[in-house]
C-alpha cells in the first residue's frame, strides 16, 4: 500500500503544487520561474471573460444540482414502487450517464439546431411560425445546457438514492401503513432524512462534474452564442493552449480548486456528523 | 531509464554501423499536424526529398495544430527535442525565442538568398532581434470569399465587386429562400478571420499597417474605420440562426449545396471544395474579398529546437529543401496552399489559388493578425467579436469601442 501513496500524493499534491507555483510567474508559453506573486490572479479578476464564465458557471450549476436531485429523488421514489420491468427503466434512465458530454453536447446540439433540429422539423410539417431556437439565444443558451446535463446526471442520481431507498427498513414502512400516515409524508419526512448522506454523495459528484463543465459546453455551444455559455474550465484550455497564458490558466485553475474545496468541504463534515448522529 | 534506454541505443547504433560499414544518417524527427487527406499528400513531397537527398525522416504526426504545439514544446523543454516542429507564423515563437530554445538560421538564409526571393512580410514574420530563427513553409490567404454559384445564378448575380453589391445579391438571395451569408461560429478565431477580411478590404494595405501599427486605437476610432465597424454590424443580419457552435466545414458544405450564398474562410477551404468533387472557380467561385483586398497571409513554418553547438547538418539540410524551388512548388500544389518564395511554377494550381499567389506575388498582400499580435491579444479580439455578433441589436460603435479597448489593452 504504502508506494501507492507514496504515487497519489507525488502525483496529485505534486502536480497541484506546481500548478499553483506556475499561477504566481509570468510563464506564456513555456514555464519560466520568474515571480510577481499575486499578479495573474489580480489580472483574473479584471478579465471580464473570467467574470463572466463564473457568472455563468454559478447559474449553471445551481439550476443543474437542484433539478437533478429532484428529478433523480422523483424517479428513484417511482422505481421503488414495486413496479413491472425496474431492471429496463433502471437502464433507460442510467444510460445517459454512460455516454460521453461530448456525444451528449452534439446529439443536443443536432436536435436543437434551428436551422435543422426540432425547429426546421416541425416548421417543416407546415407550423411556418414555430419557434424553438433557445441553443442560439444569448439569454436561454445556458438553460439548454441544463437540460442536456440533466438529462445526462439525473439518471446517476436516480441510481444512487434508489440504494438508499432500498435501504430503508421494512419495518419502518409497515408502522408508518399501521399508523396511517400518508405515503408522500413519509417520504419527505422520514425516509428523506435517512437518505440524506446517499443525497449528499450525489451532491459532491454533482458539483464536481460541474466544476469540470467543459466537454459538453465545447460540444453542445462552443461556449455561443456570445459567451453566454462560456465556463470557468473552457477558459482555462483556451488560455493554455490557444492564447499561450500558462500561468493565466493556471491561476485559474486553483481558483477552481478553491471552489471545489469551498464546496465539497461543508458536505464532507456534515455528511460525517450526520453519520456519527446515525451512529448514536 | 532514459539513460540506460540512450545508452543501450548508441551502442546498437554504432554496432550497425560497424557491421554494415556504412555511416548511417540519424533519423530526423519532425513533429507537424498535417494529418488530413491533401496534407499527408503535402508532407510526403518534403519527406521523399529529404530521404533522398541522404536523410532519415522520422514522421512525428500529430493531430491539431495545439496539440502539436503542446508535444514540441514538452519535448523541448523537457531536453528531447525534435530536429524540427511545425508553427504558426508569428508571436507563435516568440518565447522559444526569448529562452534561447532555437537554433539561429542566419547561414542557411544567407546562403539559399532568403532577403532576396522571400517576400518581406515573410521575413520579417521570422526575423527577431535581426536574426532568423525559423523556416518559412507554406502561406495561406485566410480571406478569400467565397461564393455558391449555383445560388448566385438562381439571382441572377455575379460576384460582387463591393461591399455595396455584396449586400445587394444579399437582400436577393434572402427573397429567394437563400442564407446569404453563412459564418463558421465554433471558434472565435473564425470571427476575428471574417473581421481581418472585412478590415482589409476596407482599409487596404494602408489602412492594415495603421491598425497593427503602435496607433492602432486611434485608426479604429478615426472615420476610415467607420465603414469597417458598419459592415461588421450588418454582416449578422445576412446570416442565418444557425451559427453558435457550427464548425467551418459545415459551413463549407452549406456554400457546396447551394444553401447559402457566401462565406467567408481561408484557403484550406479550397482542398474541401476539391475534395467534395467540385472545382474552384467554377462550382465555387472566390475572390480575395471584394474590392480586390490585399491577400491577408498566414503561414506555417518549421521551428529548429538547438541540438549542441551548431545548425545540424539535417535541419540545414531540412531548411535548403523546404524553401528549395522543387519542393515548394510540388508541396503547395498537394496542399492547396501557398509558397512562400517567388518564381513558383504555379500552373498546377486552380483558379482560387492562383488569384492568391499572383496578390503575393504582386506584393498586393498583408501579414495576418496572427504575426505582429501576441495569441492573447488575437484571442481577446475573436471573444469580442464573437460577443458581438451574437448581439442582437449590435450597432457600428459598439465594434469601435470594442475593438479599439483590445488593442489598447493587450
Amino acid at each position: 500500500m504504502l508506494p501507492a501513496w507514496i504515487i497519489v500524493i507525488g502525483v496529485f499534491i505534486g502536480a497541484m503544487i506546481w500548478t499553483f507555483v506556475i499561477s504566481m510567474t509570468n510563464s506564456r508559453l513555456i514555464p519560466i520561474y520568474k515571480f510577481n506573486f499575486f499578479d495573474q490572479y489580480v489580472r483574473l479578476m479584471n478579465q471580464d471573460a473570467w467574470l463572466v464564465s463564473v457568472g455563468n458557471l454559478v447559474v449553471f450549476g445551481v439550476l443543474f444540482i437542484l433539478v437533478c436531485l429532484v428529478l433523480g429523488f422523483l424517479m428513484a421514489v417511482m422505481m421503488d414502487q414495486k413496479i413491472r420491468a425496474e431492471s429496463l427503466f433502471r437502464t433507460i434512465f442510467l444510460y445517459p450517464y454512460a455516454m460521453s458530454f461530448v456525444v451528449t453536447g452534439l446529439v443536443w446540439q443536432w436536435v436543437l439546431n434551428p436551422t435543422f433540429g426540432i425547429q426546421a422539423t416541425v416548421r417543416g410539417w407546415g407550423f411556418d411560425n414555430f419557434v424553438f431556437d433557445w441553443i442560439v439565444r444569448p439569454d436561454r443558451a445556458i438553460f439548454v445546457l441544463v437540460l442536456a446535463a440533466v438529462w445526462q446526471g439525473s439518471g446517476l442520481v436516480m441510481a444512487i438514492l434508489l440504494a438508499g431507498l432500498r435501504g430503508v427498513d421494512e419495518d419502518l414502512w409497515k408502522a408508518t401503513k399501521v399508523d396511517g400516515i400518508a405515503k408522500w409524508r413519509v417520504y419527505t419526512s422520514i425516509v428523506l432524512p435517512i437518505i440524506a448522506p446517499m443525497a449528499a454523495t450525489a451532491t459532491v459528484l454533482l458539483s464536481v462534474s460541474v466544476v469540470k463543465a467543459y466537454d459538453l459546453v465545447v460540444a453542445l455551444t462552443g461556449g455561443g452564442p456570445g459567451n453566454a455559455t462560456e465556463v470557468p474550465a473552457k477558459f482555462v484550455m483556451e488560455n493554455l493552449f490557444e492564447r499561450q497564458n500558462v500561468a493565466l490558466a493556471n491561476a485559474g485553475a486553483i481558483m477552481m480548486l478553491a471552489a471545489v474545496v469551498v464546496i465539497a468541504t461543508p458536505i464532507y463534515y456534515a455528511r460525517r456528523y450526520m453519520a456519527r448522529k446515525a451512529a448514536g | 531509464m532514459r539513460v540506460i534506454n540512450r545508452a543501450f541505443a548508441s551502442v546498437a547504433a554504432v554496432a550497425i554501423c560497424t557491421v554494415s560499414g556504412v555511416a548511417q544518417a540519424q533519423p530526423t524527427e519532425v513533429i507537424h499536424w498535417w494529418t488530413s487527406k491533401a496534407e499527408s499528400t503535402g508532407i510526403k513531397v518534403i519527406a521523399d526529398a529529404f530521404n533522398q537527398s541522404g536523410g532519415e525522416w522520422k514522421d512525428e504526426a500529430v493531430a491539431g495544430a495545439s496539440a502539436a504545439k503542446t508535444a514540441a514544446i514538452n519535448r523541448i523543454v523537457g531536453g528531447n527535442a525534435p530536429d524540427a516542429a511545425q508553427f504558426s507564423m508569428g508571436a507563435d515563437i516568440n518565447n522559444l525565442v526569448d529562452s534561447g530554445l532555437l537554433a539561429n538560421l542566419d547561414t542557411v538564409a544567407q546562403s539559399g538568398n532568403w532577403s532576396q526571393v522571400i517576400p518581406a512580410t515573410v521575413m520579417s514574420a521570422i526575423t527577431r532581434d535581426g536574426h532568423i530563427y525559423a523556416v518559412p513553409v507554406q502561406l495561406q490567404a485566410t480571406n478569400f470569399l467565397f461564393a455558391s454559384k449555383v445560388a448566385l445564378d438562381k439571382v441572377g448575380a455575379t460576384m460582387p465587386k463591393t461591399w455595396d453589391e455584396f449586400f445587394a445579391t444579399g437582400d436577393k438571395l434572402r427573397a429567394a429562400g437563400i442564407v446569404p451569408y453563412a459564418q463558421a461560429g465554433d471558434r472565435d478565431v473564425w470571427f476575428m478571420n471574417t473581421f481581418a477580411a472585412v478590415l482589409a478590404s476596407v482599409g487596404g494595405v494602408d489602412g492594415w499597417k495603421q491598425f497593427t501599427g503602435p496607433k492602432g486605437a486611434d485608426y479604429v476610432r478615426s472615420d476610415a474605420f467607420k465603414p469597417v465597424a458598419e459592415i461588421l454590424a450588418k454582416l449578422p443580419k445576412y446570416a442565418d440562426s444557425g451559427v453558435s457552435g457550427r464548425q467551418w466545414n459545415v459551413t463549407n458544405q452549406m456554400i457546396l449545396k447551394g444553401e447559402a450564398g457566401f462565406f467567408i474562410m481561408g484557403g484550406w477551404a479550397i482542398g474541401e471544395i476539391v475534395a467534395a468533387g467540385k472545382k474552384p472557380g467554377e462550382d465555387v467561385l472566390c475572390s480575395i474579398g471584394p474590392n480586390n483586398a490585399p491577400a491577408v497571409v498566414n503561414g506555417d513554418v518549421w521551428a529548429m529546437p538547438v541540438k549542441g553547438d551548431n545548425l545540424t547538418e539535417a535541419q540545414k539540410k531540412l531548411a535548403e529543401l523546404t524553401t528549395s524551388l522543387e519542393v515548394q512548388s510540388k508541396f503547395t500544389t498537394a496542399m492547396g496552399s501557398l509558397p512562400i518564395r517567388t518564381g513558383v511554377d504555379a500552373s498546377g494550381y486552380n483558379a482560387c489559388a492562383t488569384a492568391g499567389a499572383s496578390a503575393i506575388e504582386k506584393g498586393n498582400s498583408v501579414a495576418a493578425l496572427m504575426i505582429p499580435f501576441s495569441p492573447e491579444k488575437v484571442g481577446a479580439l475573436g471573444a469580442e467579436l464573437k460577443v458581438l455578433w451574437a448581439k442582437p441589436d449590435g450597432k457600428p460603435d459598439d465594434y469601435i469601442t470594442a475593438v479599439a479597448g483590445v488593442l489598447e489593452k493587450y
